[in-house]
């Protein structure tokens, strides 16, 4: 990741372009001095490097794939992989068991490759008693698996690292106003100083980017503009139904979210594309939020 | 799941989870972090024009940010003005005479010059405050007022606004209205308009009998007016690069809008000066302006181009054209050259003199700001920052103004004058934050 970091000075902003988390990066400084920033560039670059070493499931070494690769046995864990457990417990009580990050195994018959044939229901029946955050015993310093089980931070780990870094940035630089953009994902760490506001452009399917113009809080996607499947002329989006084992009749192709944090933003639009049909309708009902729908 | 409100859940949900891992150490605000939270800006400006009047200008801004855009924001200006300034009366071949508006003294000016009043001098203190406070997610909130005193002039203002966004802040629309109330109360007095401006003892018998004389011509100590104000505006941002602005606004202002220090000369049939008169102007002006903006953002600078008409019932209409380019230099320098280009049509009662034949009219000025005029102004500014982050700019400009032959018929010897002097400037300014 540090062999491509570019930065850039912009009119009124320093960018730093990276790539992590397999998605383009970027964090915008309010004002002109790149080298006054260093200290905090370096340590935004070496913390999303290590969330993504610590909660990426394809990475060997990751706390996530340890945890996948227990057997049954009971994983160690240390506060951070304890609050984040602690925040998709919550999630999975607020959703009535929408939100399950114990969902992804369900991918072994979901793999939604181009070579994929529709799983029989037989085949999602002997995968789903895998599937089930009661089924798992966490502790405030271990977690432990049903042997077959796995864990997946998709869905909160890229938006924590977002709120992690604005939240570092808020602390370090009081007087610069920051956003760290990571695949699309975005927070404001407060208010620009010269009164302008950020420019965001949301991507959509076949138009133009939509441009959003924020002075503070966040902003996150769900969902994917381009990957879906057809089964049986239905639209199907890529996200698991953990009681059912199928995908979400997709009604639409993404879903964005704007909300105080990334977490929260981020959160509201998974939540929102679980509703399927009712992604809309649930959407309209959360307060304090703004979301734009893409069909 | 049903179809309810959890966005308060998962905020509270949220927040622990970043506040639990990054604020192990949070400090409480002292005194000095509140302090802190003040950006202030400085800027000091010299204008000073050639032969007239100079400027220098003190500003200092204040900005506070209470959290939740609840922003106050004020401003102390202290300003200090000094030189000559045209009186109004037309120059003549022989030396010209003309009496201080204080009434206490007299100065001369020589053949073939622009009367310049030379006592033109004033300080000026100024200080505002605006509080900025959001009603609702998109609606938000202005209120402000001012104070600005000179020595013979004073200035009370206050303003609200209101502006609304919506598009997801791609547009938003503002109204604003503001009331002033001025008060001039100018040494010697306010003279009455259309009277003769005696400005030679030597004609009286006594010096007590052109004091007489003088004073007969002061109405009352001081005048006021009112002034409103009302603006409508449409922000647009179109792309990630373009955006637009739209305003309307019009202004009422009653009262005493007449210069107290500007008279008119009455010119007999041989250009020669036969007295000069105290000018006059209505009681009342309306106006309305019309303006619109746009700023592009190329990858290499960002240009914005702005053009505004105005136009008022006193027949002054004008047109302003003005761009400015900001280049990115180095890593935290910029240049901006700036180019304006002005032009004015005169007042239905300009007139750079009558003729002493002619019945005098109601109203009349030779005021050569309220004349036909062109002006361009070519500027260029640099901006960098500190070794410790604070940013600074230098803006050098130049100034040329020239006024336009109404095509008033010049009788005898004001042929042979220049009736339509031009004025050029130099502004210097520097400015700072801290």
């Amino acid at each position: 990741m540090a062999s491509k970091v570019k930065v850039t000075q912009k009119e009124d902003c320093i960018q730093v372009a990276f790539t992590a988390m397999a998605s383009p990066c970027y964090l915008l400084i309010e004002g002109q001095d790149a080298k006054q920033h260093q200290d905090f560039i370096k340590q935004t670059l070496r913390e999303v490097q290590r969330l993504e070493q610590k909660f990426s499931r394809y990475l060997p070494d990751s706390v996530c794939s340890k945890i996948n690769a227990s057997n049954g046995k009971p994983v160690k864990i240390d506060p951070e992989t304890y609050n984040l457990f602690k925040y998709a417990k919550e999630l999975y009580e607020i959703s009535e068991g929408l939100f399950d990050i114990t969902s992804g195994v369900l991918r072994r018959a979901w793999t939604f490759s181009n070579e994929m044939v529709t799983p029989s229901q037989s085949t999602i029946d002997k995968i789903l008693p895998f599937v089930g955050w009661k089924k798992m015993k966490f502790e405030l310093d271990a977690i432990t698996l049903k042997n077959g089980m796995e864990v997946d931070f998709g869905g909160i780990a890229k938006e924590y690292a977002v709120s992690y870094i604005a939240e570092i940035g808020r602390k370090q630089l009081p007087n610069h106003s920051i956003l760290i953009n990571l695949g699309g994902d975005i927070e404001i760490s407060q208010e620009r100083t010269d009164g302008k506001k950020w420019t965001i452009g949301i991507e959509r399917r076949n138009q133009e980017p939509q441009v959003v113009q924020l002075n503070k809080g966040a902003m996150a996607t769900s969902g994917d503009t381009h990957r879906f499947v057809i089964i049986n002329n239905q639209r199907y989006s890529h996200i698991l139904n953990p009681m059912t084992g199928w995908p979400i009749k997709q009604t639409v192709s993404t879903v964005t979210v704007t909300a105080r944090s990334c977490i929260q933003a981020g959160s509201i639009a998974t939540l929102a594309l679980l509703h399927g049909k009712n992604t809309e309708a649930f959407l309209s009902t959360q307060k304090g939020i703004k979301y734009v729908v893409n069909k | 799941m049903q179809l309810k409100d959890v966005s308060g859940l998962i905020a509270s949900a949220a927040c622990c989870l970043i506040s639990a891992d990054v604020i192990a150490n949070e400090s409480i605000n002292t005194e000095s972090d509140w302090l802190d939270d003040w950006q202030i800006d400085s800027a000091l400006m010299l204008y000073s024009e050639v032969d007239r009047v100079s400027a220098l200008e003190a500003v200092f801004s204040f900005k506070k940010d209470f959290k939740d855009e609840h922003i106050f924001s004020g401003k102390l200006v202290i300003d200090s003005l000094t030189g000559a300034s045209a009186n109004g009366a037309v120059s003549q071949p022989i030396v010209q005479t003309f009496t201080r508006p204080s009434g206490n003294a007299q100065y001369t000016v020589k053949a073939n010059e622009t009367p310049l009043d030379d006592t033109f001098k004033d300080t000026r203190v100024q200080i505002n405050g605006q509080w900025t406070s959001p009603f609702s997610a998109d609606i938000t909130t202005s209120f402000g007022g001012q104070l600005s005193k000179e020595y013979d002039y004073l200035s009370l203002s206050v303003n609200g606004s209101i502006s609304w966004d919506t598009n997801f802040n791609n547009t938003s629309y503002s109204l604003g209205g503001s009331y002033a109330y001025d008060e001039i109360e100018p040494e010697g007095g306010i003279p009455i308009a259309l009277t003769k401006h005696y400005s030679d003892p030597a004609l009286f018998a006594s010096q007590a009998l052109f004091d007489q004389a003088y004073s007969s011509t002061i109405a009352t100590t001081s005048s006021d007016k009112q002034t409103f104000d009302m603006l409508f505006g449409v922000t647009q941002v179109w792309t990630k690069r373009l955006i637009t602005l739209i305003n309307v606004g019009i202004s009422k202002v009653d009262g005493y809008i007449t210069d107290p220090f500007k008279i008119v000369s009455r010119v007999q049939s041989d250009g020669y000066t036969l007295d000069n008169i105290n000018e006059s102007r209505p009681d009342s002006r309306n106006k309305q302006s019309y303006f619109m903006q746009s700023k592009y953002h190329f990858d290499w600078a960002i240009f914005d181009v702005s053009y505004r008409y105005s136009t008022d019932d006193w027949e002054i209409n004008s047109h302003t054209l003005e761009s400015r380019i900001h280049i990115p230099s180095k890593l935290t320098s910029y240049w901006q050259p700036h180019v304006r280009i002005y032009q004015q049509s005169a007042a239905e009662f300009y007139a750079p003199f009558i003729l002493s034949q002619n019945e005098t009219p109601n109203y009349v000025s030779a005021d050569y700001r309220i004349g036909d005029l062109n002006a361009i102004t070519l500027g260029l500014k640099y901006g960098d920052q500190t070794q410790a982050g604070n940013p600074y700019s230098i803006r050098l400009e130049y100034y040329f103004q020239t006024s336009e032959d109404s095509g008033h018929a010049r009788p005898g010897v004001l042929q042979q004058q220049d009736l339509y002097p031009s004025v050029s400037a130099i502004v210097v300014q520097y400015n700072y934050r801290f």
